[in-house]
């Protein structure tokens, strides 16, 4: 049996031809891929068709930072959010009136279903003169939604009537920026209610 | 003239504030006790007598249909829509004229 023998060491030119062709390797990945993903510099064009620097513009929209501006259309605000849900039975001929408390510029969405239509009136009581009520919506529907930006601070909401002999059902969900509500039955007097959940 | 200029301006500007004052809307139901030319007085369901007051543009309805004012007579049961300060001094947009509610 001969000996085997030991492999050969190789040598220096061939170590320093291998380190060349890595180092050019990874200079291409780095200008093709890494440079355009990870930074969005596109040297070579190759970002844009491999669709590299998509990823650069996706990172870089999760981590900007944008404040909602004063005047603009998003009402960034992180307390006072309530939602709502409530159902008013209103008899023959009977009259009911649900309003929230907005400060000025608070905002709300709601919808309201009636089971038969009924006449209304969306208006206001200011807190600074609650004489000076200003109606914005007066119609006859069974069924009402939008968005309301209350103009100051006060009670803002909904005068019902039933114009049937028969009783009518309504359905109101809202959420907003409202600290309480309001409820007069009848012409009476208002009494606060309790409102479903408030964060 | 200054002074002139000042109280028409004070004049205007209490008109305005006056406007701006809103009038409640009322809705009472009950029977006619009494009617007259320019009022008619209702005794409400809960009792309270009350006197509201007509014109022209007072619209009367019975079964949605528009009918003459001289059909508002005592005795009659109506749903009224009225607009005012107070409940006692208002005036009557609309008068339905409907079958008396059980009690």
């Amino acid at each position: 049996m001969t000996p085997q023998a030991p492999p050969a060491a190789e040598s220096p030119r061939r170590i320093l031809t291998a380190m060349t062709i890595a180092l050019v390797v990874a200079a291409v990945v780095l200008v093709v891929a890494v440079l355009p993903a990870e930074y969005g510099v596109d040297v070579t064009g190759a970002g844009r068709a491999l669709g590299l620097l998509d990823l650069y513009a996706a990172e870089g929209a999760v981590t900007e930072t944008l404040t909602a501006a004063p005047e603009g259309p998003v009402f960034s605000r992180n307390d006072g959010y309530s939602a709502d849900a409530r159902t008013f039975t209103l008899g023959a001929y009977g009259t009911l009136e649900f309003k929230y408390e907005l400060d000025e510029g608070a905002a709300m969405i709601y919808d309201w279903t009636a089971s038969d239509a009924v006449g209304f009136d969306f208006h206001t009581e200011p807190a600074s003169n609650p004489d000076a009520s200003e109606s914005f919506e007066k119609g006859e529907a069974s069924t009402g939604r939008g968005a309301y930006v209350a103009p100051y601070a006060g009670i803002h909401g909904w005068y019902w009537k039933n114009n049937t002999d028969h009783d009518v059902t309504i359905t109101l969900t809202s959420a907003g920026f409202y600290s309480s509500g309001k409820l007069f039955v009848d012409g009476g007097p208002g009494e606060d209610v309790v409102l479903a959940g408030t964060r | 003239m200054k002074r002139r200029l000042a109280i028409a301006v004070v004049i205007v500007l209490l008109l305005a504030a006056a406007s701006a004052r809103a009038h409640d809307e009322f809705r009472i139901i009950g029977t006619i006790t009494a009617a007259q030319p320019a009022q008619i007085q209702v005794k409400s369901r809960e009792g309270r007598m009350l006197s509201i007051k007509v014109n022209d543009e007072t619209l009367v309805y019975r079964d949605n249909k528009k009918v003459a004012r001289a059909e508002l007579k005592a005795g009659r049961f109506v749903v009224v829509d009225a607009l005012g300060d107070t409940i006692e001094d208002s005036l009557a947009l609309e008068v339905r004229l409907v079958a008396a509610l059980p009690k």
